[in-house]
């Protein structure tokens, strides 16, 4: 098994002006969960309350996860400047709409590249990963967690906000500063498709959606408005091509897709970026050793799903990237920029993109 | 620089084929080499992660297998996808006490389907997990099992063995595919002996 990525990188006119590929680590998770299936009794099936075990989902990919170095995650928000001391004017920073006065962020900064990949890795990063301010240890998951929708429920309250590190359902604010000298120089509220689709779990699974679609070249191709797609490479998902398979043609070969726009690209880049990505399939076997039994559906608010790490990619450069054209800012990575279409200007409710496509090959 | 030999996993695979004398005596080894694992098993499991062959996990699984007679030509690539010379009845698998069970169904071969091939079956108990990401699979040629093979009247030994995953598109009728093999030294098998072929996939 082995796979590679390409993140594409399009601007607010779905031009695509950046490409990053390469290719990701298979991780023991996978393989735990294959054999999984592989020696689970086919005498279940005669157990009218067991037989859902031999669901074949049980044992395949249910989700992909975001994340950056760990010691991203020591920090709030997003740096305006290198330079300037962490005060609410002068970090560009995140507030909700309706929240927070007095919530004071400092910032994420810099080219927060993370731990090498290893083959025996569980998590995107082993380290820590708890946010200073959430004591509590749920935040610690390894990867960017989508805290801020759940904050009434995940026991972290007001700290949500400083985990991040996906918008809620209703939208949040970003404010913008100028790192130089302060000044605000553009807000706006951002929403996540994810969550308004309830496709995010609290610890920042973003779940899958099986479809038919073909894996195209174009940006429509990929729907925002949905989470993790699997598409084939090369053969339609209805019905798996078995003829011809002798050769080395490419056939045996599954393509995981996301596209984060919108909140979901700005808000992780207002984070710190993301660095690092995750597939994850379900852990049957904890689930029944903790008395969850299937089926195992995917619900956002009260996932009980348990998840095995598949593969994962670490990549030198931030997937939410975006270099600010002006002249005191540019060439700052994570310092300022600008995922909003028209910042400075009327707005046009676009963002930036980033496209990402996942083939496994087996 | 270049990470690949961590970045993938290779499933592989190793076989070891005994020789237990009938009354009594010491186990030979006859055989203890690595496999090959050939496309069927990528093919398969891409079924399995597109879930769009059978909802049912056990389909998958490598519940059957195949042995030949005509493994000596045959050149160990990924590319194959069937044997050389399987035997083709039960009663050359199981002999006159039919200890062996054995199934008919139809082989998913390179382009078109194979009918009514005849498998043997490895029991569930003889599915060992190893260890977290390896399975054994231990299939019996007991005494009874394979012996006198002729083929033109001329006998002919025992030389490749396949293992197959059961049943990965969900057909009602069983269709199975195979996903490893291996030909190795020439066995005459007979009543006075019987062949344990122990089988590890690695994943």
């Amino acid at each position: 098994m082995r796979g590679e990525l390409l993140v594409t990188l399009y601007d607010e006119d779905d031009n695509a002006i950046n490409s990053i590929e390469g290719t990701n680590m298979v991780c023991v998770g996978g393989a735990e969960v294959l054999v999984d299936g592989l020696t689970v009794s086919p005498s279940l099936s005669g157990i009218a309350t067991a037989s859902a075990v031999l669901d074949t989902s049980n044992y395949t990919i249910h989700g992909i996860s975001f994340g950056k170095g760990y010691d991203g995650y020591d920090s709030y928000a997003h740096a305006s400047s290198v330079s300037s001391s962490w005060s609410v004017t002068g970090a560009t920073f995140v507030n909700t709409v309706n929240v927070v006065s007095g919530f004071n962020p400092t910032a994420v900064e810099g080219v927060l590249i993370p731990t090498f990949p290893h083959p025996d890795d569980r998590r995107l990063q082993a380290a820590s990963t708890r946010s200073p301010i959430a004591s509590a240890t749920i935040s610690d998951v390894g990867h960017n967690m989508n805290a801020i929708e759940f904050s009434a429920t995940n026991g972290l309250g007001i700290s949500s906000l400083g985990v991040g590190c996906f918008p809620p359902s209703g939208g949040i604010h970003l404010y913008y500063v100028t790192g130089t000298s302060n000044d605000f120089v553009m807000s706006a509220t951002f929403e996540s498709n994810f969550n308004k689709n309830h496709l995010m779990d609290p610890s920042g699974i973003l779940t899958m959606t099986v479809t038919s679609i073909s894996e195209g070249g174009s940006l429509a191709d990929f729907p925002h408005n949905q989470g993790l797609y699997m598409t084939s490479h090369k053969m339609g998902l209805s019905s798996i091509d078995v003829t011809g398979f002798s050769g080395t043609d490419g056939k045996g070969q599954i393509g995981y897709n996301v596209v984060l726009s919108g909140g979901d690209f700005a808000l992780p880049n207002a984070y710190g970026g993301i660095y690092t990505l995750g597939l994850w399939c379900i852990d049957t076997k904890a689930m029944l050793a903790a008395g969850i039994t299937p089926p195992f559906s995917f619900t956002a608010l009260n996932n009980n799903r348990l998840y095995k790490l598949f593969a994962k990619k670490v990549f030198t450069k931030d997937l939410t990237f975006t270099q600010d054209n002006a002249s005191d800012k540019a060439g700052l990575i994570n310092t300022f920029s600008t995922p909003y279409g028209n910042p400075f200007g009327s707005g046009s409710g676009k963002t930036f993109k980033s496209k990402i496509q996942w083939r496994i090959s087996f | 620089m270049s990470l690949n030999f961590v970045e993938q996993r290779n499933i592989t695979g190793h076989l070891q084929i005994a020789r237990i004398p009938k009354h009594g005596g010491q186990e030979e080894i006859v055989f203890d080499d690595h496999n090959i694992i050939v496309s069927g098993m990528g093919v398969g499991l891409s079924i399995l992660y597109s879930l769009s062959g059978s909802s049912n996990i056990t389909d998958f699984q490598f519940d059957r297998f195949q042995i030949g007679i005509s493994g000596a030509g045959v050149t160990e690539a990924s590319s194959v996808y069937e044997l050389s010379g399987p035997l083709v009845t039960s009663e050359e698998y199981a002999g006159t006490a039919g200890g062996l069970i054995t199934v008919s169904s139809t082989q998913i071969a390179n382009g078109s389907d194979k009918s009514n091939q005849v498998f043997g079956m490895i029991p569930f108990s003889h599915v060992t997990r190893v260890n977290d990401t390896s399975v054994r699979y231990t299939i019996v040629l007991d005494e009874d099992s394979a012996n006198n093979i002729q083929r033109s009247s001329v006998d002919r030994p025992l030389n490749e063995i396949g293992l197959f995953m059961k049943n990965p598109q969900g057909r009602s009728s069983d269709g199975s595919l195979l996903v490893a093999y291996r030909k190795f030294s020439d066995i005459t098998k007979a009543s006075d002996f019987a062949l344990v072929f122990r089988w590890t996939i690695n994943f």
